[in-house]
């Protein structure tokens, strides 16, 4: 994706994006259960640092927005606490149930340093 | 794979709810030869089923359950958006990246993986950029076209891959997303 986005770009042009990863330096076993609790597409592979570069943008500027992310996080679930009736009548109570726990877990995983998220900025040379 | 939604300028007519383009009106847009003119054109390929589009219908299904008073109501106090989106981005973030990518009119602006639109045509509404869209699930595309033509934005909303852009080289002066990379 990343040299798809630096092939689009005009020479010179910004690339900026928000994204959710695993934390850097984490057991493996932690490492399993960042991935286990964050979003589906999240991966640890490498840093987003490296990655952004090896696709060959240059000037990277990584800016950790993760204490948004856990407010964020926190917020969603408690709005949908407080919407639960309605939420289990528009859903059905068994996955309102369900998507609650896993936002819990993510937020748990978020809280626990295993899950970060960034702001990355950077540009085609 | 490539399966364009539409193309719709700024003031122009919607060219209908189906997931084929008018052809008249692509042509009459094959004349221009601005960065955005070309972007447009690439709506000139016959439709073709996106074969990873059948991966996604529990999105599908996700943004139909968007539109309802609920979820639009815990969307807005969570995130400041009412667009159905499924990412973290609120919109302080939003504006952030605004600021980042230095848009404003004439500028053009690729959102990719953009669900239904969030926030890719807040941005371009804010900034008076031009806006292309791509993502895969045709649902949230669906809701992004209509979304940028009641907005008044120009631009374009297309089903395709995100590592397999159908788009010129060096045409757009930014890109973002929101928590879509792996």
């Amino acid at each position: 994706m990343l040299r798809a986005c630096n092939r689009v770009l005009k020479p010179g042009a910004p690339l900026a994006f928000y994204v959710v990863a695993v934390s850097d330096g984490l057991s493996s076993g932690d490492t399993a259960r960042a991935i286990e609790a964050g979003p589906p597409h999240v991966d640890a592979r490498a840093s987003y640092r490296e990655l952004v570069e090896a696709a060959g943008f240059v000037d990277v500027e990584v800016v950790d927005v993760t204490d948004d992310y856990a407010a964020t996080m926190s917020k969603a679930i408690r709005m949908r606490g407080e919407a639960s009736v309605e939420l289990g009548e528009l859903i059905g109570s068994d996955r309102y149930v369900e998507g609650q726990a896993s936002r819990r877990r993510e937020l748990d995983a978020i809280r626990g340093g295993l899950l970060r998220r960034f702001l990355i900025s950077t540009a085609r040379p | 794979m490539l399966y364009p939604l539409s193309y719709e300028g700024r003031g122009s007519q919607v060219t209908g709810p189906g997931l084929r383009p008018s052809w008249s009106r692509v042509r009459r847009m094959r004349a221009g030869g601005t960065a955005i003119d070309h972007v447009r054109s690439i709506a000139d390929t016959e439709p073709v089923p996106c074969e990873s589009s059948e991966l996604f219908g529990d999105f599908d299904a996700y943004y139909r359950i968007t539109e309802d008073p609920v979820m639009r109501r815990i969307e807005c106090a969570v995130t400041g958006s009412d667009y159905g989106a499924s990412s973290n981005t609120t919109r302080d973030e939003a504006d952030r990246l605004a600021s980042l990518l230095g848009l404003a009119p004439g500028k053009l602006l690729l959102d990719f993986g953009s669900g239904a639109g969030w926030p890719g045509i807040h941005l371009a509404r804010t900034t008076g950029c031009a806006l292309v869209l791509t993502d895969v699930p045709l649902e949230g595309l669906r809701r992004a076209r209509r979304r940028m033509w009641e907005e008044d934005v120009s631009g374009a909303a297309i089903a395709a891959s995100a590592a397999l852009l159908p788009l010129r080289d060096a045409v757009f002066d930014a890109v973002t997303s929101s928590d879509v990379f792996c």
